[in-house]
């Protein structure tokens, strides 16, 4: 799925580099928009693992909160709940990455 | 007397009928095997409601009010409404009591809760305490799931011992008129903790509490499994029943053709994707009050144990590693020749 988009991409003359990111921003879209439909639960069925993984699972994770929370209302509905998903992979991986950096300068020098 | 104690919380009761039933199901339960079962099937989860909290208060009040026109009666007839739900502080039973303003028990035992307030109501009506009774017990899947696991739209894969909570909701009335119906015994579960920690595999905990109650329920009634037309547990679904099966031929006990689970009906195994079975208290209460009740009533002494079984734990419990308490009440019923079916 991911490989034909950026397929796509590398076809209007981007190099492998310069695809990555449209894509990601292609597959995050559309993670998001087939959450707010409602397919999203039944691609999961259907594509198993890949559809839980981050990239298009990271925005599925932001969405499906804010729609189950919205009768809560915007600010303690949403608002508090939008992250209740996502959060964790928020917190423990910016954790995880500024710690592998302290070590990394610590170690090599290098920033 | 018509209500006696027969041995530690199992009471045997007489002269207690089933007056009407109600069960209102949602568009899945309705797909189902059972679907022509029930008095109502909703087209859609949230048939308009403005949330899903508020479509479950509508599930159980139809399911009630269905009842009542069933038994000819209006609410004011009734002397106590006894009901519960899996919603934090029972709000679909107590925000329903406010439009009805009957006198209302609310109970909860997670899943077992419609059989704790059918016995409760069973010993109320029996002793002259009351002279009717409302049981209910409803379950939204919508607002279960939200509560439980994860949000609705989270595409998240469920393992397969996980249970479907299914949107159902199911109302007995019971008065000492008589009837196609009646209530022999009850006996009421202990608390069994055999350590399971896993919340998608509730049968498998729920199934050592089940055996204790029936077990129980035997040796004080003197009755064994071949003397039922029927033992219907809860939600112990697919795997469950099996470890009820296992469980109890290590104690002796062995259950043949009579032993099923409203879960295990509930649902197409194959073609729906509910993986363990139905679950949740509205699950064994709409199977009760649709199907169950009127099979057993064209059955000549018919005679059915219907043992709902419960899980007592909450995500907070959960989430700080705690195992997962279960519980089972039981109900007998059985077929007096009568033939107004409820």
């Amino acid at each position: 799925m991911g490989q034909v988009i950026e397929s796509g991409f590398m076809s209007t003359g981007m190099t492998a580099k310069m695809a990555a990111s449209p894509t990601a921003v292609v597959l995050i879209g559309l993670g998001a928009l087939f959450t707010g439909l409602g397919w999203y639960d039944r691609l999961v069925k259907l594509g198993g693992m890949g559809g839980s993984l981050p990239i298009t699972g990271f925005a599925n994770a932001m969405v499906a909160p804010a729609m189950e929370f919205k009768t809560e209302g915007l600010v303690m509905g949403i608002g508090a709940h939008l992250f209740s998903v996502a959060g964790p992979v928020l917190v423990w991986g910016m954790s995880a990455a500024f710690v592998v950096g302290a070590l990394r300068y610590l170690l090599t020098g290098v920033a | 007397m018509s209500v006696l104690r027969l041995a530690t919380a199992t009471v045997g009761v007489s002269g207690v009928y089933v007056q009407a039933c109600g069960a209102v199901v949602g568009p899945k339960e309705g797909e189902g095997p059972l679907g022509q079962e029930f008095d109502r099937v909703w087209p859609d989860e949230g048939k308009g409601y403005s949330s899903f909290e508020k479509a479950e208060q509508g599930l159980l009040q139809e399911a009630c009010d269905t009842a009542l026109q069933k038994a000819a009666m209006s609410w004011d007839a009734l002397d106590v409404v006894l009901g519960g739900d899996l919603l934090d502080q029972t709000v679909t039973t107590n925000f329903v009591g406010r439009t009805h303003e009957r006198p209302l028990l609310g109970m909860f035992a997670a899943c077992a809760t419609f059989t704790e307030a059918l016995a409760l109501a069973a010993i109320l009506v029996g002793s002259g305490a009351a002279a009717t009774a409302l049981a209910s017990a409803s379950s939204h899947h919508l607002t279960a799931e939200r509560q439980f696991r994860f949000p609705l739209e989270l595409g998240y894969q469920r393992p397969p011992t996980s249970a479907w909570t299914s949107t159902a909701a199911g109302a007995v009335v019971l008065s000492r008129e008589w009837r196609a119906i009646q209530v022999q015994a009850v006996t009421f579960g202990r608390v069994v903790d055999i350590g399971g920690k896993d919340p998608n595999d509730m049968g498998s905990a729920m199934a050592p509490a089940a055996f204790d109650t029936i077990e129980r329920h035997f040796k004080a009634t003197g009755l064994k499994p071949a003397d039922y037309t029927e033992i219907v547990t809860g939600d112990l679904g697919h795997f469950g029943i099996d470890m009820l099966k296992t469980y109890a031929s290590d104690k002796g006990v062995q259950f043949g053709d009579e032993l099923n689970d409203c879960g295990r009906w509930l649902y197409d195994a194959q073609n729906q994707d509910t993986h363990n079975g139905g679950s949740g208290p509205g699950c064994s209460a709409s199977v009760f009050a649709g199907p169950l009740t009127r099979r057993l009533a064209a059955i000549p002494h018919g005679r059915m144990l219907l043992v709902a079984t419960g899980a007592l734990f909450s995500p907070t419990t959960y989430q700080q590693g705690e195992t997962i308490p279960c519980i089972a009440h039981a109900v007998q019923i059985a077929s007096t020749g009568g033939d107004s079916a409820p």
